[in-house]
């Protein structure tokens, strides 16, 4: 018990300090900005409405710009780095608490078409990358980690299965600099496009939730557009990374398990089947499914209930003076201290790192799941995406 | 697929490891910090609105 508690804490937590105050400070900055801006928009100052209503310089869009400019111009000190990264994972509390926002009949709305198009689209990438990978002669640890890569969750699910289908670690350098710098140029290109097509915020957010492969990047986006894009694309994320454990589970059928069988006893079809199972009976699957569960969304899900059951102790969002009423107003400032980290952490070092077969492949399925993504939505409309909340 | 295509990288696999057991620290965190904001919220609701809604801004 002592172990796993102490196992909690980072032996190095002390050089977070630096860093992640930097990103308090900032964030801090930047919501003032915001509010400032908003004040001067709702008066009638022109120039602030030009830069709040028409330019969308909202906090998402400051933090990140501001961020990038401060990293790639004047650059941070290597002592803030280990803070800065320690404060990207802000959003997870800040997702959790936001699960006061929604109920029940949104999660089977919403949730349910969104786990429709997510499992289309998971599934389809996923399986699109692996079988023209293959067919392109890419190296198999490629193609997984880019199936894994642009199929769900972008760096996680690269990590997470890299090592089942044993990449290479140039591979695997050139698949994390992709992602990285598709997510980012997404991130800035989507709002606009957005507003251009006309999309309302719901259809908006099931589009990034989508087509944005990192939950950090497609929050900051959906919040750019507005709270109905962001409702929409937690609820659809949170159902869409519950997807990581499978997809690694896939990874290990496709890549390992079938060929293991496939080497063992040649092609014939009722003997590789035979041999798969026997190869993935020697697998812990179960355990392997629980080390690449999201455990922070049960929270979340947890307070989706607790709302849904409409307990007068709690309240719920828009009942002044209860506790999900103070819960709400609170999940903003770990967005803004989690985007301050997102927008200071983005080097454009890294993103040249994108390249090679990684970069063709990459770039080839996250814009072609965007495309359809955006069809997508457009077909399904409006109101089925729509959050209530309650 | 055979297997001298695959590069048997140990240290991607510890990469692997450490890089999700770190996530699921991040999680735990996430978790503890929410549950640590429900129950101040649920101590003083009014001024935890009060500070994050007003307080903050200058």
């Amino acid at each position: 018990m002592g172990e796993k508690v102490k196992s909690l804490i980072s032996p190095d937590w002390r050089d977070a300090i630096p860093g992640l105050i930097v990103c308090i400070i900032f964030a801090w900055l930047v919501m003032n900005i915001d509010h400032t801006l908003k004040g001067l928009a709702k008066d009638g100052v022109a120039w602030a409405d030009f830069l709040y209503n028409s330019a969308q310089f909202k906090y998402v869009a400051l933090l990140l710009l501001g961020g990038i400019l401060i990293r790639n111009t004047i650059g941070v000190p290597k002592s803030w780095i280990r803070g800065i990264m320690t404060a990207r994972p802000i959003i997870k509390p800040g997702i959790i608490i936001l699960g006061v926002h929604y109920v029940w009949s949104d999660v089977v709305k919403v949730g349910g078409v969104g786990l429709l198009l997510t499992t289309i689209f998971i599934f389809g990438t996923a399986a699109a990358v692996m079988i023209l990978s293959r067919k392109w002669g890419a190296p198999d640890g490629l193609g997984g980690i880019m199936a894994a890569g642009t199929g769900i969750c972008g760096v996680s699910a690269i990590i997470a299965t890299a090592p089942v289908v044993r990449a290479k670690p140039r591979d695997l350098a050139y698949a994390i600099g992709t992602i990285l710098l598709f997510g980012t140029l997404m991130l800035f290109i989507f709002p606009y496009i957005g507003k251009a097509l006309g999309l309302a915020e719901s259809q908006f957010g099931a589009w990034v939730a989508i087509a944005i492969l990192n939950t950090a990047q497609l929050i900051a986006c959906a919040e750019w557009y507005g709270t109905g894009a962001r409702d929409t694309a937690v609820l659809i994320n949170a159902a869409r990374i519950m997807f990581i454990p499978v997809i690694v589970l896939f990874a290990l059928w496709y890549y390992v398990i079938r060929d293991q069988a496939a080497n063992v006893y040649g092609r014939a079809k009722e003997q590789v089947a035979a041999a798969a199972e026997n190869v993935s009976g020697n697998v812990d699957k179960w355990q392997l499914f629980k080390d690449k569960f999201p455990v922070f969304i049960i929270g979340f899900f947890l307070l989706v209930a607790l709302n849904s059951a409409n307990i007068s102790l709690f309240g719920g969002p828009k009942v002044e003076g209860s506790v999900f009423w103070a819960m709400n107003s609170v999940y903003k400032w770990f967005f803004a201290v989690g985007f301050a980290g997102i927008g200071l952490m983005i080097s454009i070092e890294d993103l040249k790192k994108a390249g090679g077969k990684a970069f063709v492949i990459g770039f080839g399925a996250a814009l072609t799941k965007a495309v359809l993504g955006l069809i997508a939505v457009y077909l399904v409309g409006a109101e089925l995406l729509t959050v209530v909340g309650g | 697929m055979g297997e001298e295509k695959r590069n048997p990288d140990i240290n991607l696999d510890a990469k692997a490891e450490e890089t999700f057991s770190a996530e699921r620290v991040e999680d735990i965190w996430a978790l503890i910090i929410a549950f640590i904001v429900f129950l101040v919220c649920m101590i003083m609701p009014e001024q935890v609105h009060e500070f994050f809604k007003h307080t903050l801004y200058w």
